[in-house]
């Protein structure tokens, strides 16, 4: 076999003309980044709507339900306005090390605000149903009727496939990540 | 910058430099389908960050470190198509062929295929020192020292001369 360097300049460096380098453009693109970027800001987008949508008719709305959703609102703001912040750090023209560090804290805050979000929407959506059942029973007497039950199930089946979501499309890529930067500073 | 301009300036970009883009995507894509997933989304980058391009670094070291970033964020990645870049149009003829750097019986292939057996952080370093780059330059495109970088070569190579010998 020949050596290494001399087969590597063999290689030829194939320039492309226009049609060629338009035709690899016209395929879509599948940068995860610009997908999480544009979900977070939809999201945000539907939060503000939200926002004002109950602040015009909370007069016909129970007043713990107004409440609620304004928490959850305010909360699942904050959660995407850190994560995008975290987002327009990330530039691909920094250095590898620099780039993959702040890759993976998009993916944390990312993973992190998903999850977070899960739990606060689940807590609006049983507190929700508990505060809009006529009987208005105690709370513990609510969570062991057939309808609080149920309900309690309902949401961690939705979690769990929420989490295996996660699990298969991000934590994974966190891990490889790591990985991938603990190799960088491994020098045995 | 003007639409026109920037066009112009990103063929211009992108004849200057598609070879080694090429290059180094290959040396993360085990099937034809990925490399030019990856050379795709290379591009499409490079078209999103022309506008940054202020000269402050050299246009090589700055496609060396997009391309490099872009193929080790999406290793392992399913790939969800999204978005394409709107300004440009669509066109239907077939996409770049690959072959070259897929032809089972060329020895290309088979270095690939010993680089591909590299931790992807080696793989960089390697295909960087192949590029006959310096430890400095490799050293700011990777983000690590030059001592570093220098203890990873000997390695490297070291490592790679073995897997060929093995294999090949």
């Amino acid at each position: 076999m020949k050596d290494i360097e001399e087969l590597w300049n063999e290689i030829p460096k194939k320039s492309l003309n226009e049609n060629e380098i338009n035709a690899t453009l016209s395929r879509k693109s599948f940068s995860e980044v610009d997908s999480i970027k544009r979900l977070l800001e939809i999201e945000l987008y539907s939060y503000w709507i939200i926002f004002i949508v109950i602040f015009y008719i909370q007069e016909i709305v129970a007043k713990e339900i107004t409440y609620l959703i304004y928490v959850t609102v305010f909360l699942c703001t904050l959660l995407n306005i850190i994560t995008l912040r975290k987002i327009k750090k990330l530039q691909l023209l920094d250095d590898v090390k620099s780039f993959l560090k702040n890759a993976l804290r998009v993916l944390n805050a990312f993973v992190t605000g998903f999850l977070l979000t899960i739990q606060i929407v689940g807590v609006f959506v049983i507190a929700a149903v508990k505060i809009l059942n006529p009987d208005s029973k105690p709370w513990t007497e609510w969570f062991l009727s057939d309808q609080g039950i149920s309900t309690i199930i309902l949401f961690l089946i939705i979690e769990v496939f929420l989490l295996y979501y996660a699990y298969k499309f991000y934590v994974k890529r966190i891990y490889s990540l790591k990985k991938i930067l603990r190799e960088m500073d491994n020098l045995i | 910058m003007a639409l026109q301009r920037k066009k112009e300036c990103f063929f211009n970009f992108i004849n200057e430099h598609s070879g080694i883009i090429r290059k180094l995507c290959r040396g993360y894509s085990n099937t034809t389908e990925d490399f030019e997933d990856n050379v795709q989304e290379v591009y499409y980058q490079l078209w999103k960050s022309i506008d940054n391009f202020k000269g402050e670094s050299k246009s090589g070291t700055w496609v060396y470190k997009l391309t490099l970033n872009v193929c080790l964020y999406n290793l392992n990645k399913r790939k969800k198509r999204v978005d394409r870049p709107a300004e440009i149009e669509v066109n239907p003829k077939k996409p770049i062929e690959p072959s070259e750097l897929f032809d089972l019986d060329s020895p290309v292939n088979t270095l690939y295929k010993s680089i591909t057996l590299l931790n992807p952080v080696d793989r960089a370093i390697i295909m960087l020192y192949l590029e006959k780059k310096n430890h400095n330059e490799i050293a700011e495109i990777v983000g690590l020292s030059v001592a570093n970088i220098g203890v990873k070569i000997y390695r490297i190579k070291k490592q790679l001369k073995e897997i060929v010998d093995e294999r090949y």
